[in-house]
């Protein structure tokens, strides 16, 4: 792909500039032309193929300026470096160069791309101006404010430019994202408020098994009906059928259930996977929110799970195991009774009891945040709080607006620096409106303003403060705690040893799954899980408990791996996994009983091995209906192999599956291996994904394509995933791609190393971040590439440490 | 009929402020797509609107498609109901949005085209109407108006996917639209917007003092900010502004509201009432109007059994028939609005000519919950008309090609959205 841009030097040019750096050498001194390349070693090696009209690739040396200062023009000279570094340049059937040869030629270019580069960072920094994500923000404001409320769906989505939303290139800021920020702001400070001013949030019910079921036993509805003393719900496709109108919410909030439960008429498959959504449950609003699954056995057992209900939002409780036989209702509604004769699996519900929650700080610790040590006195009749106005000194409202935006800022503030904020406060009280009013107004501002919304650092190696924040959102994609800010307040925090214990500390416990739960939503593509459903005449036995228990498996294989710091080989190749029944029955492996995960051991047979043959993964890279193994071919390049893959040119036409033909993708890409411009980046695209060819778009295993003919599924051509690595190592399955790729885990271990580089600091790693980037790996070695070594190597490395 | 605000607000905006702007929102496809419609804003073009209808029991297929395509398609029993508007109408066969399916659940996609599915977790995306509202309704008091006849179901949605509930009382729509609020409550929106507004250029100030400290990157950054805040500054002056501006006045009266939640096709009417009357004050230019399927008997001679489960006919010669009478009748309905749109003079043509009304469903075929082959009118707002574009019933047409054609009629120069990647065949601008 050139990009034509009006003045692309040309050739004569570009002499012309080689002889003004000559001049330039002569007058002052030789550097300067020695980290330039020399035009001469392309004139004699490249020039055949890339030069004038036709050239190959689209590259042409002498339309190519001797010039880093755009963009795509760095990346071309970048890409040139590679290829001749590794030798896929000149080709070897052309004219194959010793090292004598191009060392010097790389020396030259090395440094001036990397001289040129940290030119750059001198005047505007590695990482420039990155905003809070979304994630980020939602997560903030509950920390500053102590609400639990959902926030992210009032914010709009990031726009999908970059690898991570955290970089800045990739984010935008329009009127309208102000305005949501805007209002998603007085949302948070309402609730605040709300919390601080009102008597605390209660309910608390217990429900017998006749309250949980529909009043009027004679009307046909698709609440649960009462049968021997129990609510039961029977198994059907019917839609909201196991709504349980008892658990209507009365008001917005985070409530926890205890249901005690059992399975009716089990199936062979052993109890019943049951499912719980929220919703309104009416024809007029579609959807519903996932919040659990479990296996109901024959004997009863007492679930407990927490669900965020929007008032007049309820429970959905429903066998939910679409291989179980689902009962037919006439005309959408269930009478009482009516499913006993159909041989129906069911669910039985003896109990359940409802109680308004909050998650995080109590009421009395949010007045703390937002008013100090302010007094409140109760008015109408304990019904509400007031603060006791009448104590309040401006020099107390000052001291409140900069405490909070100390927070706000993450950085300790001067009362001189928020001087407008105070103002804007204090002239509201000038105007006659409450202490905590005029404190909101000034409490809206402080969060709106850049200070807040983005991470603005001085040029060159970061201040304490900078460090805190960006270990806190690196790990746990808030603002940082009490102990982390003290650290940086006493000067800590320029000390590695402190920053490697503030890294162990923040990974520990619950904090490590909610790390690697917000990484590898971005990372592994995992919040796309549910982006696509998976074509039912393909995939007849999947639904959302697989689909659930897949992101589980995912999620607590890499949990373990930070836990106990695996090598990163294990993304290849394991012996073992984590599956519930449900999954277990899905894969076709047996001897799995139970609804949680277990650390299950794997023979070679079941195919299992390594996280990127994990459901999960076969799912967010296929989508719903087919694979293709260009697309996870990048996939696996990109985001597990560390291998950049350029894009293609944009006169290329996809290569798109034909699941009805008899034509194989393998037959349709053959033609790729024939072109030499395709094959330079389809060598390396290709044997991932056939590799992975045999994991259908669901993620189950295949031998053979399927192809749909009608209602019917019909079997396709066999799956052929032999394939040859480009360094010419042949492998014949996935089970021996797995094992050549793991040979290295230091690759693995770079790449991972690079995503959390990239994830944490907000910018991408450059040419010039190579070095550094190689001796994080190489601090790891001796710990063969363990995951946490890895995390903990990157937060003391220059890189993260530097603006 | 055009206050002179709006063309002072749009000056002050400036082709320049907003292409900074929208330099730093390059990976948001909306915005660059709405670049030129900005720039182009110093030209008094006429305005241009649009009203989705939206049925949520479909409309029956073999009534409504005719089988001739072109200009001489014969008239079927459902497009002689409006058959005075014959060269106002294009009826399209053969489309439907792709990768859409799942059947009620579908009317969530009706207006958004995003992939839907039987499962009741699949997240749904912007629908046409507020990416109208969202880059032009800062023309109007109201920038876009969601309404239905019972219920609050939607077929708008947000950004982020979530349902905009629907207003579906005529009344409260008529004192939103033409009743003057109390002083308190004008005092009480006007101190909200101002506060709002003494914020973004408190913040605006305070991003320039904190540039001073920075280098090149992070000043740059904060410029896209900075531009931002004052761009969301100037549009809330615009909403303070309206606070202050009395309503328009309309010669009507406030109109009761229906009780009978069976009385569908008069509860339409009645509504799309209020519909043309926002649109003739210049209230709102973009409108959803959902018509829901009403479980009871309509009232009307012939009928004896419920809306819900005649569109559920299964070929059932009675039910049909029934179904038939119904149907008629919302389509005579349709076509009164029209009319109505087209006797209302409007900048020097008639608020039909500038005003595209959309008339579709999720459903193609009620009875089988198919998602296929969509019923879609499309009436009005400056197309060449009186067509039947006939696409293949059995591999349809994407239908968001045609939201794209709607989205450049109103001036929003993209070309996608959702699964529509290119303006719809054979659909052109008069």
């Amino acid at each position: 792909m050139m990009v034509h841009r009006a003045s692309t030097p040309t050739r004569l040019e570009w002499l012309l500039t080689r002889c003004l750096a000559l001049l330039g050498l002569m007058i002052f001194t030789g550097t300067v032309l020695a980290e330039r390349p020399s035009a001469e070693f392309f004139q004699n090696n490249c020039y055949d193929c890339h030069q004038g009209e036709g050239a190959e690739g689209g590259l042409d040396f002498e339309k190519l300026p001797l010039d880093l200062s755009h963009h795509d023009d760095e990346a071309r000279w970048v890409r040139i470096f590679d290829r001749i570094n590794t030798g896929e340049m000149p080709p070897p059937d052309y004219n194959q160069l010793d090292a004598e040869t191009t060392e010097p030629l790389l020396s030259d270019l090395s440094q001036w791309i990397n001289r040129h580069q940290r030119e750059k960072y001198a005047k505007s920094g590695r990482v420039q101006g990155r905003r809070l994500t979304r994630r980020e923000l939602s997560r903030t404001l509950h920390d500053m404010l102590g609400i639990d409320i959902p926030l992210l769906e009032f914010l709009p989505e990031e726009a999908k430019g970059a690898e991570f939303s955290t970089v800045a290139e990739g984010q935008s800021i329009s009127h309208f994202d102000v305005d949501r920020h805007l209002a998603v702001v007085d949302i948070a400070l309402d609730e605040a408020y709300r919390r601080a001013f009102t008597p605390e949030d209660k309910y608390e019910q217990r429900f017998d098994a006749k309250t949980i079921s529909r009043k009027n036993p004679k009307q046909r509805n698709r609440d649960p009906e009462l049968r021997e003393g129990q609510a039961v719900i029977w198994s059907s496709g019917l839609i909201y059928y196991g709504r349980t109108s008892i658990t209507t919410a009365p008001e917005d909030g985070w409530y926890r259930f205890k249901l005690q439960i059992s399975g009716l008429k089990l199936p062979k498959s052993g109890g019943v996977w049951t499912t719980v959504n929220t919703g309104l449950c009416v024809s007029s609003a579609p959807l519903l929110t996932w919040v659990t699954s479990f296996e109901a056995m024959a004997e009863p057992k007492v679930v407990e799970f927490e669900a965020w209900l929007p008032k007049r939002h309820m429970l959905e409780i429903r066998p939910g195991d679409t291989t179980l036989k689902k009962g037919r209702f006439r005309g959408g509604q269930v009478g009482v009774g009516e499913g006993e004769d159909q041989g129906l699996p069911g669910i039985a519900m003896d109990w359940m009891t409802m109680e308004r929650i909050h998650k995080g700080p109590s009421d009395d610790e949010i007045r703390r945040m937002l008013f100090g040590d302010l007094e409140f006195h109760e008015i109408n009749q304990g019904k509400a709080l007031e603060l006791k106005a009448d104590k309040v000194s401006p020099e107390q409202v000052d001291q409140l607006m900069v405490t909070f935006a100390s927070r706000a800022f993450r950085r300790p503030v001067e009362k001189s620096e928020i001087e407008p904020y105070r103002e804007l406060v204090h002239a509201a009280l000038a105007d006659g409106e409450k202490v905590s009013e005029a404190l909101r107004i000034g409490y809206r501002a402080l969060l709106c303003s850049p200070r807040f919304m983005y991470f603005t650092e001085p040029l060159g190696e970061l201040d304490s403060y900078a460090i805190a924040n960006r270990l806190s959102y690196l790990l746990t994609g808030s603002m940082p705690d009490e102990e982390l800010t003290g650290l940086a307040a006493e000067g800590k925090l320029k000390d590695a040893q402190v920053i490697d214990t503030q890294v162990e500390r923040l990974l520990a416990g619950k904090n490590g799954r909610r790390f690697l739960e917000d990484f590898a939503a971005e990372w592994l593509d995992l919040n796309q899980i549910d982006a696509t459903e998976p074509e039912r005449r393909l995939a007849p036995d999947f639904d959302k408990t697989v689909e659930r228990a897949m992101l589980d498996e995912t999620h607590q294989y890499l949990e373990t791996m930070l836990r106990e710091n695996q090598s990163v080989r294990r993304l290849m190749i394991s012996d073992d996994t984590y599956l519930n029944s449900r999954l277990a029955r899905y894969y076709g492996i047996e001897g799995v009983e139970g609804d949680e995960l277990r650390q299950v051991s794997l023979k070679p047979e079941d195919r299992r091995g390594g996280l990127i043959t994990q459901g999960a993964i076969m799912k967010v890279t296929a989508n719903g209906s087919t694979t293709s193994p260009v697309l996870r071919g990048v996939w696996m390049l990109e985001k597990i192999m560390g291998i950049h893959v350029p894009p293609p040119p944009v006169d290329v036409a996809a290569v798109e599956p034909d699941i009805r033909g008899s034509k194989t993708v393998r037959d349709l890409l053959a033609k790729h291996r024939a072109d030499a411009s395709c094959a330079s980046c389809h060598t390396k695209i290709d044997p991932p994904g056939f590799a992975l060819e045999n994991y259908d778009p669901a993620g189950k295993w295949r031998d053979r394509y399927f192809k749909v003919v009608g209602n019917k599924r019909e079997k396709g051509p066999e799956i052929d995933p032999a394939y040859v690595l480009p360094d010419g190592r042949p492998f014949a399955d996935i089970t021996e791609f797995q094992a050549l790729v793991a040979e290295q885990p230091e690759k693995l271990a770079k790449n991972m190393a690079e995503k959390l580089i990239v994830y944490g600091t907000g910018a991408p790693v450059a040419f010039a971040d190579r070095a550094e980037l190689d001796r994080i790996v190489d601090r790891t070695a001796e710990e063969d590439y363990g995951f946490r070594s890895i995390i903990r190597a990157v937060a003391v490395s220059p890189l993260f440490l530097t603006k | 009929m055009l206050p002179q605000v709006h063309y002072n607000f749009r000056r002050t905006l400036g082709r320049r402020t907003f292409l900074r702007g929208a330099g730093a929102a390059m990976a948001l496809p909306w915005l660059t797509a709405m670049a030129p419609s900005f720039a182009r804003a110093g030209q008094a073009d006429r305005p241009r609107r649009f009203v989705a209808m939206t049925l949520g029991l479909g409309l029956h297929g073999d009534n409504l498609f005719p089988n001739k395509p072109g200009k001489d398609y014969e008239s079927t029993m459902y497009l002689k109901q409006v058959e005075h508007l014959r060269d106002q109408i294009t009826v399209v066969s053969g489309s439907s949005h792709p990768g859409v399916s799942g059947g009620h659940r579908a009317e969530a996609s009706m207006l958004t085209a995003a992939p839907m599915s039987g499962s009741a977790q699949s997240k749904n995306t912007v629908s046409i109407d507020q990416l109208m509202a969202k880059h032009l309704g800062d023309q109007t008091r109201f920038p876009s108006l969601v309404l239905g006849l019972s219920g609050t179901n939607s077929p708008s949605y947000t950004e982020n996917g979530s349902m905009i509930p629907a207003e579906n009382s005529p009344s409260r729509l008529f004192t939103r639209l033409f009743v003057d609020d109390s002083p308190a409550e004008k005092k009480r929106q006007a101190q909200r917007a101002k506060e709002g507004r003494s914020i973004m250029d408190l913040v605006a100030a305070d991003a320039k003092a904190l540039q001073r400290d920075l280098g090149a990157g992070d000043r740059d950054r904060l410029d896209y900010y900075f531009t931002s805040v004052r761009e969301l500054e100037l549009r809330m002056a615009e909403s303070e502004a309206w606070a202050h501006r009395p309503k328009p006045k309309v010669d009507a009266d406030k109109p009761v509201d229906i009780s009978n939640g069976n009385d569908f096709v008069n509860r339409q009417r009645l509504m799309s009432d209020m519909v043309r009357l926002a649109l003739s004050t210049d209230s709102s230019r973009f409108v959803t109007l959902h018509f829901g399927g009403s479980g009871g008997v309509v009232p009307i001679d012939g009928v004896a059994e419920g809306y819900h489960s005649l569109s559920h006919h299964g070929q059932d010669e009675k039910k049909l028939a029934q179904l038939a009478l119904v149907e008629s009748e919302i389509m005579r309905a349709w076509g009164d609005f029209l009319s109505d749109l087209q006797q209302t003079e409007d900048d020097g043509g008639n608020l039909l000519d500038s005003t595209s009304v959309l008339l579709t469903s999720n459903l193609g075929n009620a009875s089988n919950h198919n998602n296929k082959n969509m019923p879609v009118l499309l009436a009005g707002g400056g197309f060449k008309h009186g067509q039947h574009l006939a696409f293949d019933r059995k591999k349809n047409y994407p239908l968001p090609n045609m939201y794209v054609s709607l989205l450049q009629r109103v001036g929003l120069e993209t070309s996608q959205f959702a699964s529509g990647t290119s303006t719809m065949q054979g659909l052109e601008f008069s």
